[in-house]
């Protein structure tokens, strides 16, 4: 069998059977309908995009996707299981990408459950699905860069609360991140790009209006790139 | 064969190990001795693969560990202190993942697992959870995951610690009929065990090798022919003490 399977079947099955992959899946639901129905005025508003639901999703999986990555290398050191991964003849990318793809996959299927919500939708008005399918894209995307940074943050520490609250603060600070205030003094001439380039919620925000260009989409393959590399580096170091 | 060249090992300022050589062939039972803090522990994970030596190198069969980790580890079996595993495992669904890490093919693990439940006793645990065992079968258990792929290099740390006098006999004879085919290099600073099962002996104290010998020559290296007195002459406390008085 293949290493990688192996250890993502063995991540998926333990955020499974654990119970907090099911808590998780609960609250998002929970949350991700309130918000959509009530403070989204789902019924209000011309909704052909959805826009009262996909608008709300990262901040509600900020508050989530931590509890789930903060398992995937913290859990190891606290077992004290790391040594014996490590000892495993597997390459450090296979570890962590095996690990990754696992809560991204449950991630996924998180994000399926709102499926209802376009399906309903689409029965009373003429939704535009092309821009439905890039919205869901584009959580899809968030919730890789999310779960990276908990990636990164539960192989530095072997304390659950600790790797929850590193990871949404990590989180909260992407998302709120304004690289226009950062480099107005330094580069006015090129604010408007840099800007468009590196905040989160103006990249966010045309993605889910329909108004993508592959640089947005750059940016959040690219953040999960950069990150994943430095879990590896990570765990490939941490031990010494 | 392992071969260890000139490791030394600094954690800041601390040196864990300084400046340790020597090589294992196939067919010894190594007992890696020292006091606690000698740096034992360091030296089997640095041969493990799970520490970078701060200088030095490990070669085993002539392949340098830091060129290729992947290839090496396929070697080795590493069996850790106190047997961390993972209690919502049950035992076969546990084995089946470590022998998907290993890549065994469906029929050798089928094969294996028929002599490790065997070898081990594990038949009435085999569907359990993890979480459930005894100290001793979660033992078996980690020793048996060790083996799967039939490692030629089996490393142990502490195998007998917390092991009733029944589970150590069986250990001491699983490690004797292992080494037949393959090298047991172990760490324990239990001198009954180390009588009983090495054939050779590393002393190390405060991070430096100190004696490289068999059991019966350090035996007999006092005129009280004691084990166990030969080690504290030998060692000192991690305050760099001689043991003379501890309490």
């Amino acid at each position: 069998m293949n290493p990688f399977i192996s250890l993502f079947r063995k991540e998926f099955y333990a955020l499974i059977t654990g119970g907090i992959g099911f808590f998780v899946l609960f609250i998002y639901i929970v949350i991700s309908y309130g918000l959509t129905f009530y403070a989204g005025n789902f019924f209000s508003i011309n909704n052909k995009r959805l826009y009262s639901f996909f608008i709300f999703q990262p901040e509600v999986l900020s508050l989530l996707l931590p509890a789930l990555s903060m398992h995937l290398w913290t859990d190891e050191s606290k077992r004290g299981t790391q040594d014996f991964l490590l000892s495993l003849p597997v390459k450090y990318s296979t570890l962590v990408l095996a690990k990754y793809s696992a809560v991204y996959v449950y991630g996924a299927i998180m994000l399926l459950s709102t499926l209802p919500l376009p399906l309903v939708e689409s029965y009373w008005i003429r939704t535009d699905n092309t821009v439905l399918i890039l919205s869901y894209v584009s959580v899809l995307l968030v919730m890789g860069i999310f779960i990276a940074i908990g990636s990164v943050v539960s192989a530095l520490s072997s304390n659950f609360i600790l790797t929850y609250i590193g990871s949404f603060f990590l989180i909260r600070l992407l998302m709120g991140l304004n690289p226009t205030l950062l480099v107005n003094k330094i580069v006015e001439k090129f604010q408007g790009q840099i800007s468009m380039i590196l905040d989160f919620k103006t990249i966010y925000n045309s993605l889910i209006m329909g108004q993508a260009g592959l640089n947005s989409i750059l940016y959040y393959v690219s953040g999960i790139v950069l990150l994943l590399w430095l879990n590896i580096v990570i765990i490939a170091h941490k031990k010494d | 064969m392992i071969t260890v060249r000139g490791i030394s090992k600094y954690f800041g300022e601390t040196a864990a190990l300084s400046d340790v050589s020597f090589s294992i062939r196939k067919g010894e039972i190594v007992a890696l001795l020292g006091a606690n803090g000698a740096g034992k522990t360091t030296l089997l994970r640095i041969i493990s693969g799970l520490l970078t030596p701060s200088s030095g190198c490990v070669f085993i069969d002539e392949t340098d560990i830091a060129d290729n980790r992947v290839e090496v580890l396929q070697k080795i079996g590493y069996i850790a202190e106190n047997s961390p595993l993972y209690d919502y495992m049950s035992v076969y669904e546990f084995m089946n993942f470590v022998a998907g890490m290993r890549q065994l093919s469906a029929s050798t693990f089928s094969q294996r697992m028929e002599e490790l439940i065997r070898e081990f006793d594990l038949s009435n645990v085999i569907n359990r959870k993890i979480g459930e065992l005894s100290k001793g079968f979660r033992h078996r258990v980690s020793i048996a995951a060790g083996v799967i792929h039939n490692p030629e290099i089996l490393i142990m740390d502490e195998p007998a610690e917390g092991l009733d006098p029944n589970q150590k006999y069986a250990l001491i004879n699983f490690i004797k009929s292992y080494a037949r085919h393959g090298i047991i290099l172990l760490s324990t600073h239990i001198m009954e065990d180390v009588e009983a099962s090495a054939t050779r002996i590393l002393l190390l104290n405060e991070g430096k090798l100190v004696k490289d010998t068999t059991p019966t020559r350090l035996k007999h290296l006092l005129p009280e022919q004691d084990i166990s007195a030969a080690f504290r002459s030998l060692t000192t406390t991690s305050g760099g003490r001689k043991v003379e008085s501890l309490y």
